[in-house]
């Protein structure tokens, strides 16, 4: 099993997308799943940088008590 | 690459925002498969940030919609606001919705995931997803329309197709459209004039191969309605589409349009000259037996001029007559019986001798289950 199939596997992707990628021959399915990787990373930085901007705008002393109730 | 597969590996690549062409790979796969593929990942994707979208629209709650309209377009984003409106009461995400700026609400749409997202934009009102629709349409935003069509209330819809009238734009969202069976509502909605612009669109852009693809989900009034539309188009355009459907492997929707029009239509397309070409009618008696719409080429061949008929009937016993077997195996008695009843007397030897060499023991089924049939009485005394 590739790295990025162990990972996708191990972040909870369902066993039935997972279970399309491993029928795919060996390259194709290591492409398909480092795209599914990439997609994952890149809407995290997203999610992330837009929650950052949310949290700027709460006065400093208060921000990360804010940010531990809103995100965990 | 058939254009469904296109359509659906170009929804793929945009979830996962790779180039366009980057999952050609995948070319092949079964499309009910990769639909279902691109779904999963679509929920996995929104399940991760799922729980931070529940405890902002927690807070969001607690703000006059106001604020919150001002903090979505000012702070938040287009993503994280999707997320949000996607885990927010439909009440309250109408009302913020009421208070957002078009392009924001339109580039908001774009990241709202399907699954969560259904009952909200259905529960929106008729103005605001007109409005959207528009800038969508502006932004050519087709897949994001697509995906509107498919949940949104008739009333919505009847209002969105009322201010379309691009062509282009028309074919392709019904392209994209999830749920094709959604097509006959659409289409019907438009009016003739729409609808031709809609058939001169493909023409015009080169989408002659979605819209043969799309011809199979539409209703058979629809389908005639529009196939007589093309067949109206002319000798080039009807030239052109015989080549897509060739190239495509796209004879049986064709067929099944030709089917559906009108007598008069019926005839100007399957005597057009290009038809006679023997590598033409090749092309698609070969699609015909390997997709098995035998019903729909042999319920044809009466409206064929001798000019035609004898090169189809060339190509049936001479170049691919073991077509023959698998007509006699697949298709429905009486379109059999009416087209051996339509064989000139000058082919009726050459056909036995064809169904002898090639396709005897379907014969001999078919004529057992036909005895008293005096459409293949001259076959049978051969």
């Amino acid at each position: 099993m590739s790295d990025s199939i162990s990972t996708l596997k191990a972040k909870g992707l369902p066993a039935e997308a997972l279970a399309f990628i491993e029928s795919l021959p060996a390259d194709q399915a290591e492409q398909l799943a480092a795209s599914v990787l990439a997609a994952l990373q890149t809407k995290d930085a997203r999610v992330e940088k837009a929650m950052n901007n949310a949290l700027n705008v709460v006065p400093g002393p208060f921000r990360r008590p804010v940010k531990k109730m809103l995100f965990g | 690459m058939h254009i469904e597969t296109r359509a659906e590996l170009l929804k793929l690549s945009r979830l996962l925002e790779s180039d366009e062409g980057s999952l050609d790979f995948l070319d092949g796969q079964d499309l009910d498969q990769l639909a279902r593929f691109r779904n999963t990942v679509s929920s996995f994707l929104y399940a991760q940030h799922q729980d931070s979208y529940q405890r902002l629209a927690g807070i969001s709650k607690l703000v006059p919609t106001g604020a919150s309209a001002k903090l979505a377009t000012t702070v938040l984003g287009s993503v994280l606001a999707a997320g949000i409106a996607s885990e927010l009461p439909a009440d309250r995400a109408i009302k913020l919705a009421d208070k957002l700026p078009d392009d924001f609400l339109a580039k908001l749409c774009i990241h709202l995931e399907p699954s969560q997202s259904r009952s909200l934009l259905a529960a929106m009102p008729d103005k605001i997803v007109a409005r959207v629709a528009q800038t969508l349409l502006t932004m050519g935003e087709h897949i994001t329309l697509a995906r509107f069509v498919a949940v949104i209330q008739p009333s919505a819809l009847q209002a969105i197709t009322a201010t379309v009238n691009d062509g282009e734009a028309m074919v392709m969202i019904a392209l994209y459209l999830e749920d094709k069976s959604k097509l006959d509502t659409l289409l019907g909605l438009l009016s003739e004039a729409q609808q031709r612009a809609t058939l001169q669109a493909a023409t015009d852009q080169a989408l002659w191969p979605a819209v043969l693809s799309l011809n199979e989900h539409l209703n058979t009034e629809l389908r005639g309605r529009m196939g007589n539309m093309v067949a109206e188009q002319g000798e080039t355009v009807l030239n052109h589409i015989l080549d897509v459907a060739r190239e495509q492997s796209l004879w049986t929707n064709l067929l099944q349009a030709v089917h559906a029009m009108d007598n008069q239509h019926q005839q100007a397309v399957v005597n057009l000259a290009k038809l006679k070409e023997a590598a033409v009618m090749e092309s698609l008696v070969s699609t015909v037996a390997s997709e098995g719409s035998w019903d729909e080429f042999l319920t044809l061949i009466p409206l064929l001029d001798q000019a035609h008929l004898t090169p189809a009937l060339d190509v049936l016993v001479e170049h691919q007559p073991a077509a023959l077997a698998n007509a006699l195996e697949h298709a429905h008695d009486s379109h059999l019986l009416g087209f051996f009843g339509h064989l000139p007397d000058s082919d009726i030897a050459r056909m036995a001798q064809a169904i002898q060499g090639h396709a005897a023991s379907q014969w001999q089924a078919f004529a057992e289950r036909n005895s008293d049939a005096h459409e293949i009485e001259a076959l049978r005394n051969l």
